[in-house]
């Protein structure tokens, strides 16, 4: 193993991260390189150094420079990540509209011969128009009782007048139901 | 924080218009298609109905619209049982339709405090089985008010499935 190899995998060895047959290269390397060893002395110390020095409190002018930086960065993160976001869907929209716009143009500028089929045939029918209401048009006596149908449910919860009542009401009315 | 308010209403506008102008483009093509692909008897009664349609007063066809846009809201199930107790409803000689109708019109005509009275009896009623409402409906004074015959009517219309 080269000297080159040896020393990129010098943190290794001191952090205890390679095998054993790794670590034994590398130290039988060591007895007979100078250089090599040499750095791995460097490296010790300098591991050993950052080891004994002590925790330093931040002055407190420093942090209150810090801290109040903060809102500015949160405010810029958010504008990083919303304008792209707004920008983005409103070039989707954009798109989306003009895609409509052209489609409607082709539509007013090429004859479409089943409408005008359907025209001339019945000059009061505007096909677009029934096209577009077709989905209430099929069921149209459908959609138009439906509050009717749903009110159904509110029968049983309305409170009845008394029998009594009911009987001489029943008795006055001119179509029975039965 | 107003900024990142007003470019989220900003978002959101722009994204619920680009989605109803979507809604929009498939209801037409569906439509389209569906108008293609009918039997010209069918085309002849959608036709009738596009020229009673066209007669009909603004406000019934305002009506009629929403009323579609409510009845696409309803869930699966509630749609099913819609169509079911129109079926029945349907199916009732007119004479009988008109008394199931002045029925219901007495609804109407209660006093807006008992109106929001039957709407909470009736979110509570939602939740249940058939089963269970159709002993809410059996012990219920307007049940016990109704002939044989009546009673038969108003089981179809009122628990269609059950």
């Amino acid at each position: 193993m080269g000297c080159q190899k040896i020393q990129e995998m010098l943190p290794a060895y001191q952090d205890g991260a390679l095998n054993g047959s790794e670590v034994k290269d590398i130290e039988e390397h060591l007895l007979v390189c100078k250089s090599c060893r040499n750095m791995n002395r460097a490296l010790k110390e300098a591991w050993d150094a950052l080891e004994i020095w002590d925790d330093v409190d931040v002055p407190e002018r420093s942090r209150k420079t810090i801290v109040s930086r903060l809102p500015e960065q949160r405010k810029m993160y958010w504008a990083k990540i919303v304008l792209p976001v707004a920008a983005a869907l409103v070039i989707v929209f954009g798109i989306t509209l003009k895609f409509s716009w052209m489609k409607s143009e082709r539509q007013m500028q090429m004859p479409v011969p089943a409408p005008a089929q359907l025209s001339a045939e019945q000059p009061d029918i505007d096909e677009d128009d029934l096209i577009a209401n077709l989905h209430i048009l099929q069921d149209e006596e459908f959609y138009d009782s439906l509050e009717e149908l749903v009110k159904i449910d509110y029968l049983p919860l309305v409170e009845e007048p008394k029998q009594e009542e009911t009987d001489k009401e029943r008795s006055s009315l001119d179509v029975p139901l039965t | 924080m107003t900024r990142n308010v007003l470019i989220g209403c900003m978002v959101f506008m722009v994204l619920l218009q680009g989605t109803s102008a979507l809604a929009e483009d498939t209801k037409m093509r569906r439509n389209k298609l569906m108008w293609e692909s009918m039997s010209p008897e069918e085309k002849n009664r959608v036709i009738q109905n596009y020229r009673e349609w066209k007669s009909s007063p603004p406000q019934k066809r305002e009506k009629v619209r929403r009323n579609y846009d409510a009845f696409s809201d309803l869930s699966a199930e509630e749609r099913q049982k819609l169509r079911e107790r129109y079926r029945n409803y349907k199916s009732l000689e007119p004479g009988r339709r008109e008394k199931v109708r002045e029925r219901l019109n007495r609804i109407d005509s209660l006093p807006p405090e008992s109106r929001v009275e039957i709407e909470r009896k009736y979110m509570r009623v939602r939740e249940q089985s058939a089963h269970e409402r159709m002993k809410r409906l059996q012990d219920s004074r307007f049940w016990n008010n109704l002939s044989a015959e009546e009673k038969e009517i108003f089981k179809k219309l009122i628990i269609p499935d059950n």
